[in-house]
């Protein structure tokens, strides 16, 4: 088993603090592209690959808008903030597992919420 | 009352009024309850009172299909048996065990969970352990920093086991066995062969050798197998002068069932935080009781699961032995690595257990009722004549199955929980893949050659454990097994044994009163 180490990866931490001062742009610079349980459970090349993992196995989902589309349900964020947002997300990742709404990815047992924004991360890094 | 058999004469006639082939956890289990009890007991033990390598060598086997370890060190040939090298773990079966489960093929006992009750108490003091209880919220009580892991409680529980010291039965109940004056203990007996009555109903007596060359009669009113499952099959399998096919084998059932608990390493656990977990961690010959997360009744049923159960390990930087490569030949040697880990005297007391992120995650599944699965005699003999056995692991897709889901419903409630995140390893990923890899291993736990079933077509033994169509012979141990649970056998073998020693008592009360 590969050892993963548990370091925030500085990108990481740029987007969020980049989101948290300017506001209100989605695309590139949100929570969105941040899944917060994973982030502590591996690096940032493990985010990465499952990412792209998961855009392999989703050719429909391949774009960043795509992304972003489902992961919003089709609404606006562009004024919210980020803890709106993680709230957001949060109940999400949680009716996933709830309704088995999952994905298996490298071994990793996710929900699809967060494996799409594993995808997102994967598109900027 | 001890005798080395190879110091008596040759051809000797000993008799009793029971006669117990075997002095591992079940021989001397059975013996115990018959203390200062108005009945000669004959207890034979093929080896002597330490390990030696001649008698181990009388254990050697093949084995195909699944690749299993050394049949001749992963179990012991020396008085007090496989106790010599056990770890202690003790868990009571579940209530589901005993059922006929439909996704289960052969599955179902002919006895009730409950029926064991009284003597899994029994069996507590035999191993030192602590109060018969099973039940999380006692131990929870006595311990507020045992938290569990937030599940869905119709889903997954937390299975609780207790730790015997362990009670190496060799040492703790030699004086007591030798200075019994109605117990009669011989070394140095290896049981070759049972002879039938002319009726080929009864046992008529039972012939011991050893590598002294003496060949001595034993002669019982009731004769108990008890020398392990492997042994308990290659007997009756032996046994074939008059019945051709081995004593109590007139269905082929004898060897078949063969079942282990399966043992591997299936995974990770990565929390989001580092959290301690002294619940679920085992410290050798230190903890004393701990639970695995095992999975509910109602999903057994509904996702077709066997019982199986998931541990946690810290994760300290290496990936997990896998026991079947590492597993040593030298039964000898590892019997001696436990007796001086055991005599060290810096031994940690249970202490405030670190917080990690990453814990390891362990498999130990009962292995299906598979006919195919199963002892059958070699070509090959013994130093004694005696033919060796061929052990056939066959392990089937429904286990590959079961630990696939098991772990696909552990990471579901984690992601539930919000607490982290499960990654099952590569072998379990492709889910078209029915292939068992080579790191899957089992406990050493021997269980069902002689299995349990009203039916003589389906089973050896009856439900008080008789073998079918002889009288006066019984198993004992966990050859009976009709399942193999989740949980390791020791405890629930004694139990059953305790059972079987009551049911003979009072087949001797019977014969009393018949004989009045």
């Amino acid at each position: 088993m590969q050892r993963r180490t548990f370091i925030k990866s500085t990108l990481v931490t740029t987007l969020a603090l980049t989101f948290q001062s300017c506001g209100p742009t989605l695309k590139g610079n949100s929570a969105f592209y941040y899944p917060e349980v994973m982030m502590n459970c591996t690096d940032e090349e493990g985010l990465v690959e499952l990412g792209k993992r998961y855009r392999e196995q989703h050719p429909p989902e391949q774009t960043e808008d795509s992304l972003l589309k489902a992961l919003s349900d089709g609404k606006d964020f562009s004024d919210e903030t980020k803890g709106t947002i993680q709230d957001h997300l949060s109940i999400h990742v949680r009716q996933d597992f709830l309704q088995k709404n999952i994905v298996i990815l490298d071994g990793w047992i996710l929900s699809v919420t967060e494996a799409r924004q594993c995808a997102l991360f994967s598109l900027i890094t | 009352m001890h005798t080395d058999a190879r110091q008596i004469d040759n051809n000797s006639i000993i008799e009793g009024d029971v006669c117990i082939i075997g002095a591992g956890a079940a021989g001397i289990s059975f013996a115990l309850q018959w203390l200062n009890k108005p009945h000669k007991v004959l207890l034979l033990e093929g080896g002597g009172f330490e390990p030696e390598q001649a008698m181990q060598d009388l254990y050697k086997g093949k084995s195909t299909g699944q690749r299993y370890y050394p049949l001749h060190s992963s179990r012991l040939h020396f008085f007090g048996g496989t106790t010599g090298h056990w770890a202690g773990f003790c868990a009571d079966f579940d209530p589901l065990d005993f059922k006929e489960r439909s996704w289960v093929p052969n599955s179902g006992w002919p006895i009730e969970r409950a029926t064991l009750d009284p003597f899994y108490e029994r069996a507590h003091k035999i191993i030192e352990l602590g109060p018969y209880r099973y039940d999380l919220e006692y131990w929870q009580q006595q311990d507020p920093s045992r938290k569990h892991l937030p599940f869905d409680n119709d889903i997954l529980w937390n299975k609780v086991w207790q730790f015997s010291p362990p009670t190496r039965f060799g040492t703790k109940y030699k004086d007591t066995i030798v200075n019994a004056s109605n117990i009669h203990l011989y070394t140095y007996a290896n049981a070759t062969e049972l002879v039938l009555d002319d009726n080929d109903h009864s046992i008529r007596h039972v012939v011991v050798k050893n590598l002294a060359g003496k060949t001595h009669t034993v002669r019982a009113r009731y004769y108990i197998l008890a020398c392990c499952s492997i042994q308990n099959a290659r007997l009756l399998l032996s046994s074939n002068t008059r019945a051709k096919h081995g004593i109590g084998n007139d269905h082929d059932q004898v060897g078949r069932y063969f079942m282990e608990h399966l043992e591997i390493n299936s995974g990770d656990l990565f929390f989001k935080d580092e959290i301690k977990l002294p619940l679920y961690l085992w410290d050798p010959f230190v903890t004393r009781m701990r639970a695995e997360i095992a999975f509910t009744e109602q999903v057994q049923q509904r996702e077709q699961l066997l019982n199986g159960t998931i541990s946690l390990t810290p994760y300290t930087g290496q990936d997990p032995e896998v026991y079947i490569d590492t597993f040593s030949e030298d039964a000898i040697g590892r019997v001696k690595e436990w007796d001086e880990y055991e005599k060290k005297p810096n031994k940690r007391k249970p202490e405030d257990p670190d917080a990690f992120k990453h814990y390891n995650l362990f498999t130990r599944l009962e292995q299906s009722p598979n006919p195919n699965s199963r002892i059958t005699l070699d070509t090959e003999k013994d130093a004694m004549g005696m033919p060796r056995v061929s052990l056939h692991w066959d392990l089937l897709a429904l286990e590959k199955n079961t630990i696939r889901k098991m772990y696909h419903i552990l990471g579901q409630q984690m992601g539930i929980s919000g607490l982290g995140r499960v990654r099952v390893m590569e072998w379990l990923r492709d889910e078209k893949d029915d292939v068992w890899p080579p790191i899957v291993g089992g406990g050493w736990h021997h269980m069902g050659t002689t299995r349990m079933h009203n039916d003589p077509k389906k089973g050896v033994v009856d439900a008080n454990c008789k073998v079918h169509g002889i009288d006066n012979l019984f198993a004992a141990g966990a050859s009976c097994f009709s399942t193999a649970a989740a949980v390791n056998p020791t405890m629930t073998l004694i139990a059953l044994t305790l059972r079987l020693s009551d049911h003979v008592s009072t087949r001797f009360t019977n014969d009393s009163a018949i004989d009045l």
